[in-house]
């Protein structure tokens, strides 16, 4: 049997030709994850970015008076619902309260759910561009776009598994993990690659292992049923029984079909906010309105490691408590702190870019990983004997991926700006700018000598986040100056980060230049980025 | 579409570097990687199933926790199980080692589970 390939070699030789595949063989799909995934950390900040018309503060008020808005509100637009949910702007939230009823009755349009947000006068503030802000990028993480949720999350569910046996994998590999760490050789051409992806493991190796095993866990009688099917049975009571077992309390109790008024919250909510001083209220749900059976559950805010909020119940009628609330078992606690720490939902502005840098150090390892694995190969070959086209096609596509994507994202802020304001199917119109620009990555990179290639992507990258924040100001009124005097920190910071971003990869242009002086400086910087690809043009 | 189009070339393309690279690597050395796919993620899964279901139906009958919580332990634990087996797989040399240590415990899980259902 031929042991070329490292497979069958001592333990850590075998570790390492399962990582180089584990990493390589979804890779395209897990930068994309990364990618999006990291902008997802400041998707509500994104959104307000992407909906200009919307003002820089929010008015608020207080709980009661909010609550009451919202109640008033749904009663009104859906008087046959049976479930009522007002949710409160707390933290870095949507800024307005939104509403949600679960309808008796479709309506026109074939909805069973009206959403809606609304301002603390009661009016629908939806007067925002249609958009899918930043939201869109945060669901494509897990999503994608363009094909059925259900194949996508298995997709991205073994593209996670691959990525967990090739952080393991690469565990085992470096046995010096540390020193690797702090070693970088710029200018050593495959040597540079290999340290780039050091320290870009090492660097977020405890956020790697967290992503992608709470990653699995999000979804974890989809990507590991059997046990549940084996251990519990295949039918709905099963699974009702383990839903029942990780949130206890959650299912409502069906309606009497005995008429009565509307709950008054009031009480209720006096209760619980003696219960929780100095804790924000959450979320008000009223299950059954107008039935006898009403029931109001009453959650705050998260605090702590956590997803959600602890949450009373209590009768509809008499505003009585009911059955004291069962806290989640142990198992079920972990799972929550697990996906909690995925989400980053109590993170502070600090802790958010802490995720947001260590997610885009993923997307870096996973880059600096395919360009090692083409550069291995390319320096296998003999100067004078030309590449193989399957070679020259992996080095081109790889530009595809690694700045096609980027390139895509910067088109997708840009087509917010520039679409027309009342375009039909406008938030999907986004998206479709996104892959497009993305597809027209993937075909300059084929079609020019890839040195140039890389320089003029790199370069288009840099200039379109560069005159992103001109192109705010020209479009909109919400843009930085505005945004700086008026203290929208969020929008500010969104122009800003574009700036530093165009920045950064101005350098990167400069690094990527075919200057001789710098090849006399560094002795190998020519083998960086491809350079010796030449001959491919 | 044209970035689907474009990762599916890369994909076969990538495929055609390595066929370019291991042109001497035997058919029998493929079907090898072959099996050993199969086993590390299919052979895996239901191993840890099974293993899973029988471990979390014996202690719910001895009574130390409710059989969903059982369920769900070894469900939050498969995927580092699933991880050691698959490392496992691509270590070991004889393959059929792993085939029969697989079957056989495989096997005597499944009838300890048929037993305590």
């Amino acid at each position: 049997m031929s042991n070329n390939t490292g497979l069958h070699g001592a333990f850590r030789q075998s570790m390492s030709w399962l990582h180089t595949w584990c990493g390589l063989v979804l890779s395209l799909v897990l930068y994309f994850i990364f990618i999006t995934g990291s902008f997802g950390y400041f998707n509500y900040e994104i959104d307000h970015w992407m909906k200009p018309e919307n003002p820089s503060i929010s008015e608020t008020a207080s709980a009661d008076d909010m609550l009451e808005t919202g109640f008033g509100y749904l009663r009104e637009e859906a008087p046959a619902a049976s479930r009522y949910f007002v949710t409160l702007p707390v933290g870095r939230g949507d800024p307005g309260i939104r509403v949600f009823a679960q309808l008796e009755e479709p309506t026109d349009s074939g909805a069973m759910r009206l959403s809606e947000q609304i301002n603390v006068k009661g009016e629908a503030t939806s007067v925002a561009r249609d958009t899918g802000g930043g939201n869109a990028l945060y669901r494509m993480h897990y999503a994608l776009h363009y094909m059925p949720y259900d194949l996508a999350i298995y997709i991205v569910g073994v593209s996670t598994l691959f990525m967990f046996l090739a952080i393991i994998t690469g565990i085992i590999v470096h046995k010096n993990i540390f020193k690797d760490f702090f070693t970088l050789r710029l200018g050593k051409g495959q040597r540079s690659w290999l340290d780039g992806h050091n320290i870009s493991s090492v660097l977020a190796l405890p956020f790697m292992l967290m992503i992608t095993y709470s990653g699995l866990v999000f979804y974890e009688f989809e990507y590991s049923p059997g046990t549940l099917f084996l251990g519990m049975g295949v039918d709905q009571n099963s699974l009702d029984e383990m839903f029942e077992h990780l949130r206890p309390g959650r299912t409502a109790p069906d309606p009497s079909g005995n008429p009565a008024p509307f709950p008054d919250i009031s009480g209720p909510l006096a209760q619980a906010q003696a219960q929780w001083p100095g804790s924000e209220i959450r979320f008000v749900q009223v299950d059954h309105p107008g039935d006898a059976a009403a029931v109001i559950t009453i959650s705050r805010s998260v605090e702590g490691l956590g997803r959600r909020g602890a949450s009373l119940k209590f009768d509809g009628i008499t505003g009585a408590p009911l059955s004291p609330p069962q806290s989640a078992p142990p198992n079920a606690a972990f799972s929550g702190a697990v996906l909690a720490l995925h989400e980053g939902r109590f993170a502070n502005t600090w802790l958010r870019w802490a995720y947001f840098i260590s997610g885009l150090l993923g997307a870096a390892m996973i880059a600096t990983g395919l360009l090692l694995w083409a550069k291995k190969r390319r320096s296998k070959l003999r100067p004078t004997v030309p590449a193989p086209t399957s070679l020259v096609f992996v080095e081109r596509t790889n530009l595809g991926i690694i700045v096609g994507l980027p390139l895509g994202v910067a088109a997708y802020f840009w087509a917010n700006r520039l679409l027309p304001v009342d375009m039909n199917n406008r938030a999907e119109w986004e998206l479709h700018c996104l892959f497009l620009m993305w597809g027209l990555s993937f075909m300059h990179a084929g079609a020019r000598e890839l040195r140039r290639a890389w320089r003029e992507q790199v370069a288009l990258l840099a200039v379109l986040f560069l005159l992103l924040p001109i192109v705010n100001a020209v479009t909109t009124d919400a843009h930085l100056v505005n945004s700086l005097a008026q203290g929208d920190w969020v929008r500010a910071g969104f122009d800003l980060t574009a700036l530093v971003f165009a920045l950064i990869m101005c350098l990167v242009w400069r690094k990527l230049a075919p200057a001789p002086a710098r090849s006399v400086r560094y002795p190998g910087a020519s083998e960086v980025l491809g350079r010796s690809n030449e001959a491919d043009a | 579409m044209l970035s689907t189009l474009a990762g599916c070339a890369w994909f076969w393309s990538m495929e055609n570097t390595i066929k370019d690279e291991a042109a001497n690597v035997s058919s029998r050395y493929r079907w090898n990687i072959a099996a050993r796919v199969l086993l590390a993620f299919l052979g895996a899964f239901v191993w840890i199933s099974v293993f899973g279901a029988m471990l979390a139906t014996a202690v719910a009958r001895l009574g130390w926790m409710p059989i969903a919580q059982g369920v769900h332990i070894m469900t939050l634990f498969s995927y580092v199980a699933w991880c050691a087996i698959a490392v496992w797989v691509f270590y070991e040399q004889r393959l059929g080692r792993v085939l029969k240590w697989m079957l056989s415990s495989g096997c005597v899980f499944s009838l300890c589970l048929y037993a305590l259902k």
